[in-house]
């Protein structure tokens, strides 16, 4: 049943094949209603007008008769029924295509029946192969764009499975670990107050070094998990995360003028500035680990393209150069999956001045 | 200000913090803690806020509370004169800017730190109640580019690794079969390189160790 619930005759291709026995007809028409006593444009003329009107006449029955088989098969439950109503449809059609010939080509009313009906078996045979062709290739793009949805659907409920874990952990070391810190440093700080100035001495490095664990590790650890768009935007976010990645990558971040009120903290635009920032913390980290860049280069630009706000963002490093068509597996799945979230799309060269370049434009969510 | 003292209401949803803290602004002569409370909701039923100078507020409340600035907008509909500092882990260098013209005055930010002297909270208070804003966040030490381990010869780092392990100078003179006078004096080079700047107080040798097995651990990391 599922093969033929798609067996619905190729009704987007009908205007097409209407027009294709209209002009048939026509033709015929002129050839077989046009006299020599008159002059060439007016005899062309009226030969037309008057095989325009079984023209009409027929591919108005044609086009009838195709949605009402087209409307039948919809209603019709059941694989083998739908497959007889298919060809019954097709035989009618292609007899009644058969039939309109025989009304105005002048050269097939004087053949034999047996010539009819060969024509016939012609016609039918041409129309069920094209209409299957149509089918299959319907059903093969119907499958595909399916499974496609699908993953990309699968894909993104599992990069925002991931946000979310990440964002609970982040958290946790956020308000949870670092508090316990706080508090455990200022506990040893009271503490510190009543012992000798040589014991409090080793009591304030411990301290010094649990604020550092503190102030430095848990929090950069924290934002690496999960930035805190929500507090500090795009911008200081992003060089959190490359600063984090020195000494191994030294990046520098420029953010044009246009991006810069756009890339401040907002509650509308943090998912959008989360992908931003995934899709940029990969593209260093790619630059780092495959390509063994030691310098990256961020431009973040905002221009109103074609009619709506478009994000261009060019990544640059100085790490070897990409091969042609890209290797798998050197980490672009995950741009790959915000870019089909946000909609965007991206473009991975090599540069003139023998750099990489990643390129993206996503326009912005209205 | 009530009899010399600066009223304050301080509201932190973590128990401990919220008791060492009270403890020690109650302590303090130039403070009157009127209240301290452990959400949004129960600050917001329960204090009368035109009997307070300053309010105290951790930003992050909990997932189902206010946070600590919609909790001071609504404490400013109540007492336009209300002094606000927010108490937070967020190292967040713009907050400030990002409040309206209309309320920034009067307002501070304090990043919570266990290292945070009590004196400096104090006067930030005072002076938030009397309508100046302050920014107090620390800036913590950055990862220099080349690890320090490196600064570090061979010897050095065999001898720090010993003292990593609790051993004192005879004993690592022992270890590696050297004079104890010049494990001290390599000890002192060491210090100077993972110490370079150390603060009034500051144990030399705790700290030496603690920030060599801090860059050792750094070591090899992306």
């Amino acid at each position: 049943m599922g093969r033929f619930r798609n067996y619905l005759l190729p009704v987007p291709i009908l205007p097409g094949y209407l027009a294709f026995i209209f002009f048939n007809l026509t033709t015929y028409g002129i050839v077989r209603f046009k006299t020599e006593t008159e002059p060439v444009l007016f005899g062309w003329l009226r030969a037309w007008l008057e095989a325009c009107i079984p023209a009409v006449v027929i591919a108005t029955f044609l086009y009838i008769a195709a949605h009402a088989v087209n409307f039948s098969l919809k209603k019709i439950t059941g694989a083998r029924k739908k497959r007889y109503f298919y060809y019954i449809g097709l035989f009618i059609i292609s007899l009644a295509y058969t039939l309109s010939q025989s009304l105005t080509d002048p050269d097939l009313p004087e053949l034999s029946s047996r010539a009819h009906f060969r024509n016939f078996v012609h016609i039918f045979v041409a129309v069920s192969l094209i209409g299957n062709l149509y089918v299959n290739m319907r059903r093969e793009i119907e499958e595909k764009m399916a499974a496609l949805t699908l993953v990309q659907a699968q894909n993104k409920v599992l990069i925002e499975s991931e946000e979310r874990s990440r964002a609970t952990v982040a958290n946790f070391l956020h308000d949870r670990v670092q508090t316990a810190l706080v508090t455990v440093t200022m506990q040893l700080s009271e503490i510190a107050k009543k012992i000798s100035p040589t014991e409090r001495s080793k009591i304030n490095s411990i301290i010094a070094e649990m604020e550092h664990i503190r102030g430095v590790d848990v929090r950069t650890a924290a934002q690496r998990l999960s930035p805190d768009l929500s507090v500090l935007g795009l911008g200081p976010a992003l060089q959190l995360c490359v600063d984090a990645l020195k000494p191994a990558i030294r990046s520098k971040i420029y953010i044009s003028d246009t991006a810069k009120e756009w890339a401040k903290p907002h509650i509308s635009r943090e998912h959008f500035h989360l992908g931003i920032y995934r899709i940029v913390e990969q593209a260093t980290l790619n630059a780092a680990i495959h390509g063994r860049a030691k310098n990256v280069s961020i431009y973040i630009d905002l221009h109103y393209n074609q009619g709506e706000d478009v994000i261009f963002i060019d990544v640059i490093n100085d790490g070897a150069l990409v091969a042609s068509p890209t290797i798998p597996g050197t980490g672009s799945a995950i741009t790959a999956g915000w870019l089909s979230i946000l909609g965007g799309t991206s473009d991975l060269s090599n540069t003139e001045d023998s750099k990489v370049k990643l390129h993206l434009e996503i326009p912005l969510e209205k | 200000m009530y009899e010399g003292k600066t009223r304050v209401v301080y509201v932190e949803n973590d128990p401990a913090l919220r008791g060492i803290l009270s403890s020690q602004l109650e302590q303090r002569a130039e403070i009157s803690l009127t209240g301290s409370f452990s959400s949004s909701e129960e600050a917001l039923r329960t204090c009368d806020y035109k009997k307070v100078d300053v309010a105290l507020l951790d930003l992050a409340l909990g997932a189902e509370s206010l946070n600590g600035t919609e909790l001071a907008m609504l404490m400013r509909e109540q007492n336009p004169h209300i002094g606000i500092v927010i108490y937070s882990q967020h190292n967040a260098p713009d907050y400030l800017n990002s409040l309206s013209d209309l309320v920034r005055w009067g307002w501070s930010y304090v990043e919570k730190r266990g290292d945070g002297k009590i004196d400096n909270l104090v006067d930030i208070l005072i002076s938030t109640s009397k309508g100046r804003s302050t920014f107090d966040v620390s800036h913590p030490e950055q990862s220099s580019e080349e690890s320090v381990i490196s600064q570090l010869s061979l010897r050095q780092r065999q001898i720090m690794s010993l003292a990593a392990t609790g051993l004192d100078a005879n004993a690592i003179a022992k270890e590696l079969q050297l004079a104890p006078i010049t494990i001290r004096q390599e000890l002192s080079r060491c210090y100077a390189i993972l110490v370079p700047n150390p603060s009034e107080g500051t144990d030399l040798r705790t700290s030496a160790v603690l920030k060599y097995l801090r860059e050792v651990r750094r070591d090899g990391e992306i």
